[in-house]
């Protein structure tokens, strides 16, 4: 059977749910393709950070644009998704530490960003009484903050149907051609077509991509994350520690969520990621070093996502500089929570009308294309043991 | 709601603990679950979901309606504690609250 | 060094580790109680042993102490990785283990048996009131009721009577017909469980002047804040309420899947119990050719069968092991197989007598006890979504999302998202379950020991 539509998207997490809402409030009729469930694997596990602070500068002007729809979420998808604006705060524990960030604020102003302020210690210790007594301060952008991301899934969702999108789970595409001005994407039983196509497979992004003709490498990572029992409250803003691979927030149901990049291990081909349990102690270790009141909070449950990332940790969007009507929505290298609601915006602007409001040339696909490869991509990338930064590999 | 049996030969040494700043006779070894189910209210918790009672239910450490704080430990499952001269028992009625324990 | 670390010092357990010490391998075996025995032989070192199967326990218990191994009480196993790699905590401390073998022998569960109020205070299940029994001497100070189906509501009843406790009166949900379907069984029983048998037959006509109200179909539990009464219907269409304070129920035992399911183990579903198993082969070997599974956590087969079941394992891990051939291997394993068969036999019959009764699960019950989930909030999250399975469930109503982490609703779950899409359990599975299989803190796993 066939059906379709002015445009297809290829990923059910929160940016194709994101880009299918935007193209159908623009009229055009869309269908989405979920292999498995919606939001099943990175926008499933996400942490829901809704942050600007510490982005890498191509992300910036989508992120603020981004940030201004989050304070109006409910208006986008009736429903404020647990929103809460408690601000994100890095902090630093030497002066060296501080003097960067002060640099970095410097040059942020300098170029005209104002979202990122520097604290002192006095008003570190207001902020997040429960931080350690020898971090001196930090930088703060007071509007970040964080989300729930079963309810934003949830709203995106029911928004998506309420624009009436078609949303297929279940629905894995094995096939992707182009064809008479229309593309055609295909599991082995149904046949999808539409002039327009959206990218937004998530880890398995660069699979489709390549299936669409475009090389674009892409990596995985499996970062975990803790979740403790319910406690009292405890901390407001959302405290991140990069260098100390930690990052520490407190849910609206009360438990913390502990994350900040120790990796487990990814397996694309099944779908799933396992924790590795020493590299995790890691994690719980620097959460009772920055935060000495938790280290008798249980631990309720620990998981690995599955997500892709970029050898830039930039996100990709942008039109396929070679393949008419495909929009690449993929990459967000453990970020891409907080640009949701923007870029679906930016997908259906580009797809529509040739060209997006907000200045993402930043994030185009081109700039980390290889050349054309004759040959399809074997499916799945494998992880090695042993190591724990994720290998960014070429398909071959 | 609950009463012991006689000794029937067996040999159990008494001990002395505290439930909720109450001195409570016990038997050394015995599981607090089982304590707890002698002692008025007969519960263990306040769920932190909606403050609701609840008591112990499997008493082998599958349902974790048990939860207490033991010596200072909260959240910990009373069917597979044991009574120990001296212990301090205290029904959890709210959220662990480390903030308030650092003395913050 | 330990060559096979055995997680659980029940009969399975113990039996293993007896054989597999004896053989020259290095056994390690870690236990969450203070005491060897197991749920069946709880407490057996201090309590009076109460007629054969009990002194049995006692004998193993004695042997085991002496020649099972390195046994560490107290001890909670919390992940296993491949390797394989065990993380564990004693004594508020977490260690690393990193042993040839794994041998999970942790047993069974009730099955959950949710119904409107059983969170309540006052309910209690009948293992739950057993374990009161064996490891506290502590019975109901007033005559209790008893609700459900199953050879240990029959045993509970006598055990608590033979005490000086009574009974009020038994709710019985076991559906009609039972005694004809199990009729053709019985023959191929008697051969392993004549004694059994005997011996239910003796509790079952003890307890037959006790008040039983047959057929029931529903129960609920009255609060507010605990158990005042408990409301019933039968299968005929009666109904009446019990005033009560306390009620123990029970449908049945299935094999604890967290470890074999967090070791990666694959699993089935046994359609007769109405639970999931662990796949195991001829050897007990699981799907993970390291990690083998014996006794009631393989498939529930009561306390003698678990023996066998743990003695054929340590021969398994043996021949793995290079300890003996393959020739040696059958010819030690062939008597255990037919033990395990005969055992086998007999839990046919008592499947046929007391088959899962699984009553119907009403919108308003707390299918989620620890995050207070209800039946309707799951079943609204399923309309319209043929592809959402338990996992999805759980995202989005944050069911097995609590400290028990779906060990009393993951059942119930897979029964209601299966009910929904008109699927089996077997096509829906369990929840995806992930680390840690028990709660250990931020600062145990903070200072884990991966040095021996």
């Amino acid at each position: 059977m066939t059906a379709t539509a002015d445009a297809l998207v290829i990923g059910g997490g929160l940016h194709g749910l994101s880009a299918a809402l935007q193209l159908a409030r623009r009229g055009a009729s869309v269908i989405l393709l979920e292999r498995a469930r919606i939001g099943r694997h990175s926008s499933g596990a996400s942490a829901a950070g809704v942050r600007t602070l510490s982005r890498a500068p191509a992300e910036l002007p989508i992120s603020l644009a981004a940030m201004e729809m989050w304070h109006n979420i409910e208006d986008l998808v009736g429903d404020d998704c647990d929103f809460r604006a408690d601000g994100q705060l890095k902090v630093a524990e030497t002066n060296d530490e501080l003097d960067e960030l002060r640099a970095r604020v410097n040059r942020l102003r300098q170029d005209g960003f104002f979202h990122e302020e520097i604290i002192d210690a006095s008003e570190l210790r207001e902020l997040v009484p429960a931080l350690a007594q020898h971090f001196i301060g930090g930088v703060i952008a007071r509007r970040d903050g964080a989300a729930d991301p079963h309810r934003t899934l949830a709203a995106f969702l029911r928004a998506v149907l309420g624009a009436g999108v078609v949303v297929h789970e279940g629905l894995g595409v094995s096939r992707l051609e182009r064809r008479e001005g229309v593309w055609r994407a295909g599991d082995g039983n149904s046949w999808f077509e539409a002039p327009l196509l959206v990218n937004a497979a998530g880890a398995w992004a660069g699979q489709i991509a390549a299936m669409a003709g475009d090389n674009i490498p892409l990596g995985t990572k499996a970062s975990m994350m803790i979740v403790t029992e319910r406690i009292a409250p405890f901390v407001r803003p959302t405290v991140i520690a990069p260098e100390r691979k930690l990052s520490l927030k407190q849910t609206s149901q009360g438990t913390l969520l502990i994350g900040g990049g120790q990796q487990g291990r990814p397996d694309l081909q099944n779908e799933r990621s396992e924790i590795d349990t020493r590299l995790l102690a890691k994690a719980a270790a620097a959460a009772t070093e920055l935060f000495p009141g938790v280290g008798p909070l249980r631990i309720v449950r620990a998981w690995a996502g599955l997500e892709a990332k970029t050898s830039d940790n930039v996100a990709i969007a942008g039109l396929s500089p070679s393949a008419p009507g495909l929009m690449h929505l993929f990459g967000f290298s453990g970020h891409g929570f907080q640009l949701v609601p923007a870029l679906g915006v930016a997908a259906a602007e580009l797809l529509l009308d040739g060209r997006s409001s907000v200045d993402i040339s930043g994030l185009s696909p081109q700039r980390l294309m290889l050349p054309k490869k004759t040959t399809l991509p074997k499916p799945g990338l494998r992880y090695n043991p042993g190591e724990y930064t994720c290998e960014i590999s070429d398909f071959d | 709601m609950i009463r012991k049996l006689d000794l029937d030969g067996v040999v159990m040494k008494p001990v002395t603990i505290s439930v909720d700043d109450v001195a409570i006779s016990a038997e050394e070894g015995e599981p607090i679950a089982a304590v707890l189910l002698r002692v008025p209210p007969f519960t263990a918790r306040a769920t932190p979901v909606s403050g609701a009672p609840r008591a112990p239910f499997c008493m082998m450490g599958v349902c974790f309606e048990c939860l207490v704080e033991i010596d200072g430990e909260t959240s910990t499952r009373s069917c597979l504690a044991r009574a120990r001269h001296g212990m301090s028992v205290r029904r959890q009625a709210a959220r662990p609250d480390p903030l308030r324990n650092m003395g913050v | 060094m330990t060559d096979v670390l055995v997680i659980g010092a029940g009969p399975a357990g113990m039996s293993a580790a007896l054989k597999l010490q004896a053989r020259g391998l290095a056994v390690t075996v870690v236990d969450d109680q203070p005491a060897p025995g197991g749920r069946i032989f709880a407490a057996i070192e201090t309590r009076r042993a109460h007629g054969a199967e009990d002194r049995a326990g006692a004998e193993l218990v004695t042997s085991f102490r002496k020649g099972g191994g390195n046994y560490l009480p107290n001890t909670e196993v919390w992940q296993i990785e491949p390797g394989p790699r065990v993380f564990m905590t004693r004594e508020g401390r977490a260690r690393m283990l990193e042993p040839r073998f794994v041998l999970l022998a942790t047993g069974a569960q009730e099955r959950p048996m949710p119904f409107p109020g059983w969170q309540l205070p006052g309910v209690m299940t009948i293992g739950g009131a057993q374990i009161l029994l064996k490891t506290a001497r502590q019975i109901p100070d007033r005559p209790v009721w008893l609700a459900g189906s199953g050879p240990l509501l029959l045993l509970y009843a006598h055990q608590l009577i033979a005490a000086g406790g009574s009974v009020a009166g038994i709710l019985d949900t076991t559906p009609p017909g039972r005694l004809a379907a199990s009729a053709a069984r019985l023959l191929a029983a008697l051969g392993y469980g004549w004694r059994d048998l005997l011996r239910g037959l003796g509790w079952w006509l003890h307890l037959r002047r006790l008040r039983t109200i047959k057929g029931v179909a529903a129960i609920e539990a009255i609060g507010p804040d605990r158990l005042a009464a408990v409301r019933y219907t039968t299968r005929r269409g009666a109904s009446g309420e019990i005033a009560t304070d306390l009620l123990l129920v029970h449908d049945g035992v299935v094999p604890g899947v967290h470890a074999t399911l967090a070791a990666g183990c694959a699993h089935r579903w046994n359609s007769v119990q109405r639970c999931f198993e662990p796949l195991v082969d001829r050897f007990c070997a699981s799907s993970n050719p390291e990690v083998f599974v014996a006794g009631d956590g393989a498939t529930v087969a009561g306390g003698r069968a678990a023996m066998l079941s743990g003695a054929l394992a340590a021969i398994g891990i043996a021949l793995a092991a290079g300890k003996l051939s393959s020739a040696e291997a059958e010819a030690a394993a062939a008597p255990l197989r037919r033990g395990l068969a005969a055992a086998a036999s007999f839990r046919r019959f008592l499947d046929a007598l007391y088959p899962p009764v699984e009553m119907p699960i009403p919108d308003t019950t707390q299918l989620c006890r620890c995050e207070e989930v209800t039946a309707r909030q799951v079943r609204a999250s399923l309309v319209g979504r043929p592809h959402l399975g338990s996992d999805g469930v759980k995202i989005a109503t944050r069911a097995g999302m609590g400290p028990c982490q779906g060990r009393q609703c993951g059942l119930s779950l897979t029964r209601l998202v299966a009910e929904v899409h008109g699927r089996t359990p077997a096509d829906i599975g369990f929840l995806h379950i992930r680390p840690p299989l028990k709660p250990l803190t931020l600062g145990e796993l903070a200072a884990l020991e991966t040095t021996p």
